[in-house]
């Protein structure tokens, strides 16, 4: 089978293409070549990929000639695209911000030393609202990323242009991060795959840090067993990430290869995010999605979660206070843009940097974070959101007591007009409240495709565990994908 | 809570983030609607016990490290993406007087 016909059978997955490698059909440099000259053509429409074109080609191609030689490593010859947050040595790492413009890593994260060893290939990096603050991918200094299925819309945030870049065919998969949901909600909106690990999980080495206590990197794929695959190569103790938790003994590919049905699982509904406020073909198709885990033999039943209806507000203090110690490092004197007058002193060239660098929606941030966390108002903020995010872990943990995965809407909308929310940012927040509660307790959480809406645009369910539980998330979300019948072969109009 | 041109400029100064003299209503303006809307976390707290003291704690791991001296990247890599170097220095201008 060519390339070509291996591509149009459907065929993009991780797995389809590494053991396409491993019986010498295919060569690694034709996979990458193939997935570049796409970019080429395809990423123009969408603006997902950053960087990767023109002499950044070359440095792909190099790095992929070094890596993938061993066609028995797990991702032999498979093309990957990295959220332009995570530093990939010798290319530029921007947080698609003019503040970093410029800058180039001169180090790996963690993640794309074990990418790397594992047979990958970089080939590009993604579109992000600039540092991860934002849940569309328009808050971006190059611009907005476009969804494939519709580009008038969103492709949601803050991972956007990882999710539109697999959903496009741009790439077999992705790294994208999650600190309030930007993997699962872009994941959700473009009808690929999205999974947050359980805190701790995989390093955060090399990521560059908005929410430090939420922030997860994690997979963006066709499939769900190709996330998973992907998973337990960047998964692992990091000692240069002081929250890395210890080696797990699990493998989820294991996990999913051995599971055959749910029977003995429990599932909880959550009713505060199956209702008010969700799309009516978001609620029918999350209840069709119950029916295929019931033939599974899953049990379901509805539980209450109050206080996650109440997430959004502790979640923004506590993520914008994080923020706004964690952007402090930008000041135009180690690296980046730095703006300087005559005769300027060390804090005009901190203040006319930054506010030159930064765009409004992160100073906004900045500011919010500056305010929560200042003398006088840290207790009725900071503190109580602290309370909150407590109350909401607890909660959880008891919920996982009696049931093994909670199922709910990823957002309660599909994806938007592109500027249809840019003048009520309040009501974008708001569009996070299925997702922020997993990154509050660092419970792993995944997006699967469960269908279209009336206007054709993806819808997809979250499934999330208890803190330690991915493989079971990962093999739950499997069989559901096998037992529905996957869609996540088929590429929106216009990009076959 | 109001939210007034003093406190926007207070806490613009705090961030070390310069906002122009005509900008200051725009970011009054959002800083109100964000804080009327995280002010709901007033409400939702009084739905837990968690005393603020006992919050802090989130059991996420949290490793320790011998304090022992370990080799980091070489300067040139560190600096390869300063605005301006001195020779093994970050250049910033004199901040104290001969």
């Amino acid at each position: 089978m060519s390339f070509q016909e291996l591509i149009q059978s459907g065929q993009r997955s991780v797995t389809s293409l590494t053991s396409a490698v491993k019986v010498g059909k295919l060569l690694p440099s034709d996979i990458v070549g193939h997935f570049l000259s796409r970019i080429d053509r395809l990423n123009p429409k969408i603006n997902a990929i950053v960087f990767g074109q023109g002499s950044l080609k070359d440095r792909a191609q190099d790095h992929e000639s070094r890596s993938v030689n061993n066609t028995s490593l797990p991702l032999a010859g498979t093309p990957v695209v990295v959220k332009d947050n995570i530093a990939v040595k010798g290319w530029p790492l921007t947080c698609g911000s003019k503040i970093l413009s410029g800058y180039i890593s001169p180090f790996n994260a963690t993640v794309i030393d074990r990418l790397v060893l594992a047979g990958a290939a970089i080939i590009g990096k993604s579109n992000l609202d600039e540092f991860a603050m934002g849940s569309s991918t328009e808050y971006s200094s190059f611009g907005p990323t476009k969804n494939p299925w519709s580009t008038d819309c969103v492709p949601g945030g803050s991972s956007g242009g990882s999710a539109a870049a697999v959903a496009a065919g741009l790439a077999p998969f992705a790294l994208g991060s999650d600190t309030g949901g930007s993997i699962r909600q872009p994941a959700s909106f473009c009808g690929i795959v999205g999974f947050k690990p359980t805190y701790g999980r995989v390093s955060r080495y090399g990521l560059v840090s908005y929410g430090s206590s939420l922030d997860q990197i994690g997979p963006m794929a066709n499939n769900v067993k190709d996330a998973a695959i992907v998973f337990d190569v960047i998964s692992g103790h990091d000692p240069c990430d002081s929250t890395s938790l210890p080696d797990s003994q699990g493998s989820a590919l294991a996990s999913i290869e051995a599971a055959k049905d749910l029977r003995g699982k429990k599932i909880g509904m959550i009713v505060e995010l199956n209702g008010l406020g969700v799309h009516e073909d978001i609620i029918s198709s999350v209840k069709q999605a119950a029916e295929v885990f019931r033939n599974l033999g899953a049990s379901l039943e509805p539980v209450s979660v109050p206080s996650l209806g109440h997430c959004v507000p502790a979640y923004y203090i506590l993520a914008t206070a994080e923020a706004s110690a964690n952007l402090a490092r930008f000041d135009g004197v180690r690296y980046g843009q730095r703006v300087e007058d005559s005769g300027a002193s060390i804090n005009d060239i901190y203040r006319k940097s930054r506010s030159s660098g930064f765009g409004d929606e992160v100073k906004k941030r900045i500011l919010l974070g500056t305010f929560v966390l200042s003398a006088g108002y840290y207790d009725a903020y900071y503190g109580k959101a602290m309370a909150v995010r407590k109350k909401i872990t607890t909660d959880l943990e008891q919920v996982f007591t009696q049931y093994d995965l909670l199922l709910s809407p990823t957002a309660p909308t599909t994806a938007y007009k592109i500027g249809e929310k840019s003048n009520d940012p309040l009501s974008m927040y708001l569009g996070d409240i299925c997702t922020i509660s997993a990154n509050l307790a660092g419970s792993p959480a995944l997006s699967v495709p469960c269908g279209f809406d009336k206007s054709g645009l993806p819808i997809g369910l979250q499934l999330m565990g208890a803190k330690g539980r991915d493989e079971l998330v990962l093999t739950a979300g499997h069989l559901f994908e096998m037992a529905r019948g996957s869609h996540g072969a088929r590429l929106p109009l216009g990009f076959g | 809570m109001e939210v007034d041109r003093a406190l926007v400029t207070r806490i613009a100064h705090l961030a070390q983030i310069e906002i122009p003299e005509s900008d200051i209503a725009f970011y009054q303006h959002k800083m109100r609607e964000l804080l009327t809307f995280v002010d709901e976390v007033n409400a939702v707290s009084a739905m837990t016990d968690v005393p603020v003291s006992d919050a802090a704690s989130l059991g996420h791991p949290r490793a320790e490290r011998d304090d022992e001296v370990k080799l980091s990247q070489p300067f040139e890599l560190v600096a390869c993406n300063a605005p301006a170097v001195s020779g093994t220095a970050f250049e910033v201008p004199r901040i104290v007087d001969r």
